[in-house]
């Protein structure tokens, strides 16, 4: 534990990311396609004389630089904000490996965003010709921004061969373009091409949407059904990119998918295929409702509709992105940095010398484990993806385990066996016998209000009071105190189940 | 007290990728460049929300016209606050974020909540360009506005203060690890803080006085916002200086005696003399109001510029002084460069201000919007 862990309650810090990314990616995914949307339409309506089409354009460049500028630019900035709070070693890994990357997509973006103000405000100022111009030089930048920005996020899944063999040497710098252009890369990029442009048709149908069709009724088909083409390529395009992505994803972690699909029929598929099978059946009725709605009734498309269609995108997006992370796990940064932000290089020796033992967050430097080091090992380990009442509730997911039982269970995640169901989605558990046990005391209490089974170290059984019992609460440690040397008090025939249930809620 | 060398985290075990003054340069060009447009759009809403009240209040044309012509302005200098605020971030997690990542998820509900009161400000200012162009008063959208940016200001202060002394830091955690408590202000925050808006007040005054030369401003507007924005800088560069010397004086006495022991000193006398030169500027712009001459608003926005440029260097290097003795010598940051990517970035910024160059040639010959014929 190198850094303090931010500690959400309820909803736990990665759904704060998850909330501020899906609707950044909503946003900026049309800043886009929106650029490019703007940039065609442009041309066809000054290659085809069609002087009302640009005054909607106009309308809708305003809609647009608004929408991207402040909330697009923003949210993206609040993603970057979560990231640095939910995971600052993560982060650092990150930045310390692209900060150059981010830079330029820095100067990229400067320059995308005076090229979109520029675009709305010189509307009917400058030569067609150049506003034209203006134009496409902002689908450019902005797509130069995504190959960017994607490049970074598909290293995380794949890192590649060449950057991991020099990951912990001091020389990763060398093997820059290799992270860069990882095998996940052009796939990734071409399914986020793809979403980028079926984005801009979607808000474009949701603004156009608003057109009278009493008094511009002629315009808003046109306008409807130029909109609604733009959702063809993503349709016909997206299962070659995906297909093609799903096999450039590392077999270790394809596994979790095709385990959720094998497990379907007996209803205990994993969440990452079922965020798979959202996206997948929300992005088929966007087709259907798109066909049905905006195509063959254009006219009669109104913004209700628009939104409905936005709604579905947001969810189609939500999935997409929650299975690209829930591919991941359990690393963010495949077999480099666990979820949790244990390097994978430094598992061997967190177990032998403590996973504390040089942490600045260390409640008991020097002393040997208390019940605080076992908040802390939550902290520091279980926090990242569990809350204590809300998502992914650790008090849910004990519920009805004693002490022992609950013992078992960490014993399990610390072996991190090669056939344990967690090992596929769940970082091993790092630590001294003593902190686990620390751990397993801290849970107990927290689950089941009190120790429910006796104070056990398990690498020092000659010495069962090696860890203390104290705790920041101070009712349950009395409870605890009086209650551990009792045996254990409710059954803990469920110890030594490897809860399979579990591996499909996680 | 937990001895502070032992609460800094470990630093991340990937060198960084560039030399550390190569960061420093990247690090302090667009941290003056934040803060200049940062305190334009401060001092320039501040202005242009009383203004519109007087403006709204006594029915004065000239200051309703010139509340407008700022307010119409700070859309787009918000974007470039925003924008030109990311890279030093990035830097600064580069290059402290030991300290840097710890202080933000010790404040961590305020530092995410940043982000939305930003973008409500943002929004807001939005809302006040529509109003404005419909000449309906939006001062009441101008006061939300700033007092939104104002706790945005407080929680900056307080993280890049905070980042600064780690011997509070396991207190606060052990006490509150969700970052709801905005901590007890150190003796070096409320000063940090006053620089800035006092600075925005002044200096960013003087910079909106630019504005008055736009061609689409009335003559009687344009005198009113010249003899306002001087006027404005006339009181508050004197604050400002006396400001600048309590956060001297807040500093710790070690870190006082280094900085004015070495080159801080020059640099806190030419900070001290830029001031000057720009209330010089303030009384100029103020003797020329009814003129149309530009020497004074560019002579202020200079002396502005300069002061900015000296008090980013100046806190940097408090900021070194501090951390050093708490063990983070950024000087002693392993690196291994890879210049080829290093270059790239270099040939990114400057092909990126080509087309700035050209963008801004072309948006300056673009016509009136009167002569629309779209």
């Amino acid at each position: 534990m190198n850094y303090p862990v931010w500690d959400v309650p309820v909803i736990g810090s990665g759904l704060v990311i998850a909330i501020i990314a899906v609707i950044h990616i909503l946003i900026s995914h049309f800043a886009i396609g929106g650029g490019l949307f703007l940039a065609m339409t442009e041309t066809k309506a000054l290659r085809e004389g069609r002087r009302d089409w640009l005054d909607r354009l106009r309308k809708h460049s305003k809609f647009f630089l608004v929408l991207t500028g402040v909330y697009g630019a923003m949210t993206g900035v609040g993603i970057w904000f979560s990231i640095g709070l939910a995971n600052p070693e993560g982060t650092s890994t990150l930045i310390h490996n692209f900060v150059f990357a981010w830079a330029a997509e820095w100067v990229v973006f400067l320059v995308e965003l005076s090229l979109a103000a520029a675009y709305y405000y010189t509307w009917g100022r400058i030569p067609d010709k150049t506003h034209e111009k203006i134009g496409w030089l902002y689908a450019f930048t902005s797509f130069l921004t995504l190959f960017i920005i994607n490049g970074i996020l598909t290293f995380k899944l794949t890192p590649g061969p060449e950057w991991l063999a020099l990951a912990g040497t001091g020389r990763e710098a060398e093997a820059f373009f290799q992270a860069f252009f990882n095998d996940g890369f052009w796939p990734s990029l071409g399914l986020r091409s793809l979403a980028c442009v079926s984005l801009a048709g979607i808000w474009s149908l949701v603004f156009f949407s608003r057109i009278d069709r009493e008094t511009d009724g002629e315009v808003k088909i046109q306008l409807i059904r130029w909109s609604a083409k733009w959702l063809l390529p993503a349709f016909l395009l997206m299962p070659f990119f995906f297909a093609w992505y799903l096999l450039m994803v590392p077999g270790e972690h394809r596994d979790l998918m095709t385990l959720g699909m094998s497990t379907i029929g007996s209803g205990a598929f994993t969440q990452v295929t079922r965020m798979a099978l959202i996206t997948l059946m929300t992005t088929a009725t966007i087709g259907l409702v798109t066909y049905f709605l905006a195509w063959l009734n254009p006219r009669d498309f109104s913004f209700g509709h628009g939104v409905s269609l936005l709604f579905l995108a947001l969810i189609a997006t939500a999935g997409a992105e929650g299975t690209r992370e829930m591919l991941r796990k359990p690393f963010v940064v495949s077999g480099y940095l666990y979820s949790n932000s244990n390097r994978l290089a430094d598992v061997p020796r967190k177990n032998a010398e403590g996973y504390l033992a040089r942490s600045p967050w260390n409640p008991d430097r020097g002393d040997r484990p208390t019940v605080r080091t076992g908040e802390r090992m939550f902290q520091g380990q279980c926090l990242s993806c569990h809350t204590v009442d809300g998502y992914r509730s650790m008090r849910k997911l004990l519920h009805g385990r004693d002490g022992k039982a609950i013992g078992n269970i960490l014993q399990m995640l610390h072996e991190n066996a090669p056939d344990s169901p967690y090992r596929k989605f769940m970082p091993p558990l790092v630590g001294t016998p003593a902190e686990i046990e620390a751990l397993r005391q801290y849970l107990d209490i927290l689950v089941n209000g009190k120790l429910t089974s006796p104070i056990v170290d398990p690498s020092a059984k000659a010495v069962p009071d090696s860890v203390k019992v104290d705790t920041l609460a101070a009712p349950a440690i009395d409870t605890a105190k009086k209650d551990s040397a009792a045996p254990a008090v409710r059954d803990t025939s469920r110890s030594t189940a490897p809860a399979a249930k579990d591996s499909a809620r996680i | 007290m937990t001895d502070p060398i032992h609460i800094l985290p470990a630093l991340d075990p990937l060198p960084i990728p560039a030399p550390v003054a190569l960061f420093k340069f990247l690090h302090h060009l667009t941290l003056g460049l934040h803060f200049g447009a940062l305190q334009l759009l401060l001092g320039g809403l501040v202005l242009a929300t009383i203004w519109n009240i007087v403006g709204h209040a006594s029915g004065s044309r000239s200051a309703i016209g010139a509340s407008g012509t700022v307010a119409k302005k700070l859309t787009i200098v918000t974007t470039y606050v925003v924008n030109f605020g990311v890279p030093p971030l990035l830097f600064a997690q580069i290059l402290y974020g030991q300290a840097l990542y710890t202080s933000s998820v010790l404040i961590g509900a305020w530092w995410i909540a940043v982000v939305f009161l930003i973008l409500i400000a943002y929004a807001l200012l939005y809302r006040m360009t529509t109003l404005a162009d419909a000449g309906r008063p939006w001062w009441h959208w101008g006061v939300v506005s700033f007092t939104l940016l104002a706790l945005v200001g407080r929680v900056f202060s307080t993280n890049m203060t905070l980042m600064l002394t780690p011997e509070v830091w396991s207190t606060m955690y052990a006490s509150n690890p969700s970052g709801t408590d905005l901590p007890p202000t150190d003796p070096t925050m409320w000063p940090r803080f006053a620089v800035m808006f006092l600075g925005a007040f002044s200096l960013g005054a003087l910079g909106t006085s630019l504005w008055s030369h736009l061609s689409s401003v009335a003559d009687d507007a344009r005198v009113f916002l010249r003899r306002w924005s001087a006027i404005s800088a006339i009181v508050f560069l004197p604050l400002l200086g006396a400001a600048g010397s309590w956060a001297l004086d807040s500093q710790p006495e070690s870190v006082r005696a280094a900085l004015m022991g070495g080159t801080g000193a020059t640099l806190a006398y030419a900070w001290v003399g830029s001031i000057a030169l720009a209330f010089v500027a303030a009384l100029a712009l103020l003797a020329t109001s009814r003129s149309r001459s530009a020497l004074a608003p560019i002579l202020g926005s200079v002396a502005g510029t300069t002061a900015i440029g000296l008090w980013t260097v100046l806190r940097d290097m408090v900021r070194d002084l501090t951390l050093a003795p708490k063990g983070l010598d950024v000087w002693a940051t392993p690196v291994a460069t890879n210049w080829v990517v290093v270059g790239i970035f270099l040939f990114s910024l400057v092909a990126g201000l080509v087309l700035l160059g050209w963008l801004v040639s072309v948006v300056a010959r673009a016509t009136p919007l009167e002569k629309n014929h779209v």
